[in-house]
């Protein structure tokens, strides 16, 4: 059974006269993994932030169909959350912090568990102010798992971390997914997110772009031939006289639409004694094709102002 | 909200300042302990022992200290949102820290006690233990208890309104020392306008006043009034302390 297992609906937020968030609504489904995408400044963490009762905000938001605000913590017992930084007492090691958070029955066990599950047994019982940027974004991650929550927030994890940790880290993730775990990731790199989350938020100076799924996103994403020959411009005028569309560059780049046929292409070409020289498929790049979303929706809004 | 304070005091023991602050309080009143015994005429053996052989002073700074900083540190630290986004609400994270340290000071003070007592037998044992020796001893601790939880009250209070962790220390210790001068000169303003009794300095002589009754003269008050003024103001600055934490953006 899929059940909305965080809902948010109507959600304002201005810090005096600067609105940051406008009438943000979304829900999250049990089990799920939601990147949250968005520019630097677009209100990621003040989501988040909203999220954990940590802020007052307008609107409601629900966990478990519980309800959370800056005076009502209940719901956050089963919520583990890393935002922006991860805060760290200097005098304390790894597994003393994870020690100290650590609730319930069995505590020793967690520790231990999250300090393998994280590869933090190296530095764990080294003092914190001695940890470099990557392993105290380890420790604040270990930290958000510690308790065996239900839903993880995490801000921009991957920060400072190297790829081998990355991996490591969207691997724990998906195996933490995998039991029933539901995350919230922010990133401002949706490639970062694009293997693992399975809805995708996109938010742009405070309001929402798009709230879809990772696959609708993947496939509204175009995907291109390019294909170089002896005559370039001879090609494209061929092709769109037979209405292709041509986004011309080096190469002729051809978009893939619905009922296109590589099949006829080719053999438009080889009629007309065009040499192929190459031709090889391309991913349109996603990342490219947010901004572009971002920057129309950027200048709407001037617009409107 | 045991979790809490269990939580509170994990992290005060395992700062190296706290270690290092048990160990200096013994060493302090070691010191005087000694002192006592050798130069029996420049100090001697029974005021040091009903002085509680000065532990008081070791402690107030101390605690003064980490009353300014139970905020601002964990500002500093990053910590503070990570205190908030559990299931605790704002209230119970500021109690849980107030109650760990009324009880840390409850129990330092304990110790700087019986240490006291110990040293008594070791070092000034010819000093006959009469009921009144035994009296000044208790109001000397009851005295220093008393003004010690009134500071950090409003210590505390200072430490949620100012985001500096050496701002709100430098007010507390500058504040201690105001607060000893004023008190004389109070007691001048109280004798020409009677209002001036009810400010909260005036509050502080509690502990003088329980020992010596005749301190009513200079308080214009009665024992009831300083007693209920006093926990009135008390659970004044810790309501406010309480009221501005919450408010506080994290
Ligand atoms: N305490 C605050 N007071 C005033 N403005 C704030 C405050 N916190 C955030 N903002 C504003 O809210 C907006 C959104 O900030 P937020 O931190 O949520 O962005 P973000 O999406 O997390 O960005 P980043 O990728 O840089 O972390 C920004 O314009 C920021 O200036
Ligand atoms: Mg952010």
């Amino acid at each position: 059974m899929e059940t909305n297992f965080l809902e948010i609906s109507n959600l304002h937020k201005s810090f005096g006269h600067k609105n940051v968030l406008k009438n943000i609504n979304f829900s999250m489904q049990k089990g799920h993994i939601v990147g949250l995408i968005g520019a630097n400044g677009a209100g990621k963490t003040t989501i988040m932030k909203a999220i954990l009762g940590i802020l007052t905000f307008d609107g409601k938001i629900t966990i478990a169909n519980q309800e959370v605000s800056i005076n009502q913590h209940r719901p956050l017992e089963s919520v583990g959350a890393l935002i922006e930084y991860p805060g760290l007492y200097p005098y304390l090691t790894g597994r003393e912090q994870l020690r100290l958070f650590a609730t319930g029955k069995n505590r020793e066990e967690k520790v231990n568990n999250i300090i393998q599950k994280l590869h933090m047994e190296r530095f764990a019982n080294q003092k914190t102010k001695s940890y470099s940027l990557g392993m105290k974004q380890k420790l604040g991650v270990g930290l958000a798992l510690l308790n065996d929550p239900q839903l993880v927030i995490l801000d921009e994890p991957m920060n400072g971390l190297d790829p081998k940790a990355t991996k490591e880290l969207r691997d724990l993730i998906v195996s933490e997914k995998n039991n029933g775990v539901t995350f919230l990731i922010s990133s401002h790199i949706l490639s970062e997110l694009q293997r693992i989350a399975d809805d995708v938020v996109v938010i742009n100076h405070g309001e929402i772009v798009t709230a879809t799924t990772m696959e609708n996103l993947l496939a509204a994403n175009k995907k291109f031939y390019l294909i170089e020959t002896d005559n370039n411009q001879l090609t494209a005028d061929l092709l769109l006289r037979n209405n292709y569309q041509v986004e011309q560059q080096a190469a002729l780049k051809i978009p893939i639409t619905d009922n296109f046929s590589i099949n006829n292409l080719l053999q438009l070409l080889l009629s007309a004694n065009i040499t192929i020289l190459d031709i090889k498929q391309q991913d349109g790049d996603l990342e490219e094709s947010l901004l572009q979303v971002l920057d129309g929706q950027g200048a709407q809004n001037d617009n409107l102002n | 909200m045991i979790t809490l304070i269990r939580q509170e005091f994990y992290k005060l023991f395992k700062q190296r300042s706290t270690q290092l602050f048990l160990i200096v309080l013994f060493a302090f009143q070691l010191f005087f302990a000694v002192i006592s015994m050798k130069y029996p005429k420049f100090y001697s053996p029974k005021d040091a022992f009903t002085s509680n052989y000065f532990a008081s002073a070791p402690i107030l700074f101390f605690m003064i200290a980490i009353c300014s900083m139970l905020i601002t540190k964990e500002r500093q630290f990053g910590t503070l949102r990570s205190l908030l986004y559990r299931k605790f609400s704002y209230v119970q994270v500021i109690l849980s820290k107030i109650i760990t340290l009324v009880l840390f000071i409850v129990s330092t003070v304990i110790c700087s006690s019986v240490i006291s007592v110990i040293f008594k037998f070791i070092f000034a044992n010819k000093v006959d233990l009469t009921e009144k020796i035994w009296k000044d001893f208790l109001f000397t601790n009851l005295n220093d208890f008393l003004t010690l939880l009134f500071l950090i009250s409003l210590v505390i209070l200072l430490g949620t309104l100012v985001n500096s962790s050496n701002l709100a220390l430098t007010i507390g210790i500058i504040g201690y020392f105001v607060l000893n001068v004023f008190n004389q000169l109070l007691f001048a303003a109280i004798a020409k306008f009677e209002w001036l009794k009810w400010n909260p300095l005036n509050m502080m002589n509690l502990g003088v006043q329980i020992q010596s009754s005749s301190y009513h003269q200079l308080t214009h008050l009665t024992m009831t009034q300083i007693s209920i003024g006093y926990i009135v103001y008390v659970l004044i600055f810790l309501c406010l302390a309480v009221y501005s934490f919450r408010k506080k953006s994290v």
